[in-house]
């Protein structure tokens, strides 16, 4: 692999010609502005509700060479390979137990561990969740105790790392520190759990913080503080709706932020940019959902900030700015 | 020169017939009496966002019929739906079939047992497979146990429908393993490295056979034999060669060639010929089969009926 002084010069001069032009990040991609290589991605912008073009809860959080997942619904895993990020080198952190937020779960771990282009995991599936994580992987484990016994049989040097797992149950504060990352998580409520979190992830002076679902509390308010980036759930139901319907008033109350919480959350947060995920909007047949234009259009009478409909996809890269990119841009 | 004009005027008469077959497809789409098949998944392991893990429906009147979950099964049944399939509504998912319990053919489960209940189905799944899946089905059902209490408790929000999130999981051998108004379904012993059944599917109208994942197998020959619609695997001889040597020995003994399927369509004479679970893209499988197989056959893709 030595390299000849003449290609070392020619790796000079590349390396040269891209600080001139634009500010490489560790991770190969570029960004306009920025030379940072802390970067949020939004891989799924729905709940359960299983829409085609948003996949379940999930959140991709980049910092050097740290590749952190929040949630892991429907569909995980292939936006994972379309940012063509293998799926071994993930760890997970589950903000509550709901299975929106975990039925993508079985796929991140098994097809992680396929020794091809899109697994390639060495280590155990490092997964910290709410109380009742480890019990949750000890039994998926038991669910395809077959699978994997199976493929023991026929994958030679087969190493029980390609499929172990490593769960913890966490609590409120640290609960990750590593090559310069910080992943604090913080008690948000939501609905009836008594564990739900939401997390904080500094890196290098900068930090993002996911409120995972909750409702108003002021423990978010808190720990997310001082956040550059803010990805916010949001509940919301035609006025209508709320009104005939007992469960989806109680639901949105007790489950979820309006686009006016929210809102309220922004301006006392002040982040420099603000970002939806998780649209829960209940319907009906007679009774459509809100639009995305009108969670925006609300949450603008109350804050003014920079604020992003988050979708599929979008990336957020925060270093001394914060850039957005779609899909495709 | 004429046998090539006629060879080219065979060419365009399969392609027109397989254009009236498509067509047709799209029409039985639209009535509400003939049996249909919704390409749920038609892909390998690899998360791959046209090609999803395998997962097939035989949708009959309004109801859909499943086999195998691949982990994009109720997201693409949701699309399905979206595009006009009444009974792939998710909430409207109640049976399944399942080949094996290689994970690429049952990542799809949790998601079918816990989201449709979440958005509002109320009955219980019922889910056929081998031996081992009573085990998996509890063991699921044990995973999720948070979400199901705190869903159900006195402030759940699904506690008025709690038995949406159960499974009756059904452990299957060869024979008769499922009968209704609307489809007889049979299971038949498949070659593959577990234990695992291909499908036959006998509906008023139509006669389906799906092979799962297999090395060329007689039982799949005779559970066609002249059948509607053969749906079978296929691995083209090309890109095994591209593979580790041991995957070429599992493949030898546990998938099937293109060349190999080609012989046991050839024997087995479906009317349409679909290959699904393909690991290369679907105009290089396409290219691969066109030169062996002269019969009726489409390279099935997400979300195609036919």
């Amino acid at each position: 692999m030595g390299n000849s002084p003449r290609h070392f010069q020619v790796q000079i001069l590349t390396a040269m010609a891209l600080l001139f032009a634009v500010a490489p990040s560790t991770i190969g991609q570029t960004t306009q502005s920025t030379a940072s290589d802390f970067k949020v991605t939004l891989l799924g912008t729905s709940t359960p509700n299983p829409l085609p073009d948003r996949f379940g809860p999930s959140t991709l959080v980049e910092a050097g060479d740290e590749r952190l997942l929040f949630d892991c619904g429907r569909g995980s895993t292939i936006r994972l390979w379309q940012l063509k990020i293998p799926l071994g080198t993930i760890k997970l952190f589950i903000t509550h137990l709901h299975s929106d937020h975990t039925v993508g779960i079985p796929d991140l771990w098994l097809t992680g561990f396929a020794p091809l282009p899109y697994g390639r995991r060495t280590a155990p599936f490092a997964v910290y969740g709410p109380k009742g994580t480890a019990e949750m992987m000890a039994y998926l484990e038991k669910a395809y105790a077959a699978d994997i016994e199976n493929r023991r049989e026929f994958i030679p040097n087969f190493s029980p790392q390609l499929v172990a797992i490593a769960a913890k149950d966490i609590e409120e504060g640290v609960v990750y520190e590593q090559n310069a990352v910080r992943v604090t998580a913080f008690k948000v409520k939501h609905a009836n759990l008594k564990d739900a979190f939401g997390f904080r992830v500094d890196y290098r002076g900068h930090a993002v913080a996911i409120s995972g679902d909750m409702m108003p509390n002021e423990n978010f308010i808190k720990y997310a503080q001082g956040a550059d980036v803010v990805i916010h759930e949001v509940g919301v139901a035609r006025p209508e709706l709320v009104e005939k319907d007992a469960g989806v008033r109680q639901m949105l109350a007790t489950h979820h932020s309006s686009p006016e919480d929210a809102a309220r959350d922004f301006a006392r947060i002040k982040p420099k940019l603000a970002v939806y995920t998780h649209y829960t909007r209940p319907r009906r047949d007679d009774i459509p959902e809100v639009s995305v234009a009108e969670i925006i259009a609300r949450t603008r009478a109350i804050y003014s900030g920079p604020l992003e409909a988050g979708e599929d996809l979008m990336s957020i890269t925060i270093g001394d700015s914060v850039t957005v990119k779609r899909h495709g841009e | 020169m004429n046998a090539h004009i006629g060879r080219d005027i065979g060419r365009m008469f399969i392609v027109l017939f397989l254009v009236i077959l498509c067509g047709r497809g799209q029409l039985v789409g639209q009535t509400v009496s003939k049996t249909r098949i919704v390409l749920l998944g038609t892909g390998a392991p690899a998360p791959d966002p046209d090609h999803s893990g395998p997962a097939t429906a035989i949708v009959v009147n309004d109801t859909a019929y499943l086999a195998d979950l691949g982990p994009g099964v109720v997201r693409r049944a949701s699309a399905a739906f979206k595009h006009g399939i009444a009974a792939l509504e998710p909430t409207q998912l109640r049976v399944a079939f399942i080949t094996h319990l290689h994970s690429d053919h049952t990542l799809g489960y949790p998601d079918l047992i816990f989201t449709p209940w979440t958005i509002g189905r109320r009955m219980p799944l019922e889910v056929y497979g081998p031996k081992g899946l009573k085990a998996m089905t509890e063991h699921l059902e044990e995973a999720y146990r948070v979400d199901i209490e705190t869903r159900t408790n006195a402030d759940g929000n699904q506690r008025e429908r709690p038995e949406g999130h159960n499974v009756n999981a059904h452990e299957i051998s060869s024979g008769l393993v499922y009968k209704d108004a609307n489809v007889t379904v049979t299971a038949f012993p498949t070659k593959h490295a577990m234990e695992s059944y291909g499908y036959r599917f006998v509906t008023p109208d139509r006669t389906i056979v799906l092979s799962g994942d297999t090395n060329p197998a007689q039982a799949t020959v005779d559970a066609c034999n002249g059948c509607d619609v053969l749906i079978h695997e296929a691995h083209p001889p090309a890109w095994i060669a591209t593979r580790p040597p041991t995957f070429q020995r599992f493949a030898a003994k546990y998938h099937t060639t293109t060349a190999q399927l080609a012989e046991l369509a050839r024997q087995a004479k479906p009317r349409l010929l679909i290959i699904y679970h393909y690991p290369i893209a679907p105009e290089e499988i396409l290219a691969d089969m066109s030169t062996r197989y002269a019969g009726e056959f489409v390279v099935g893709r997400d979300l195609d009926i036919y």
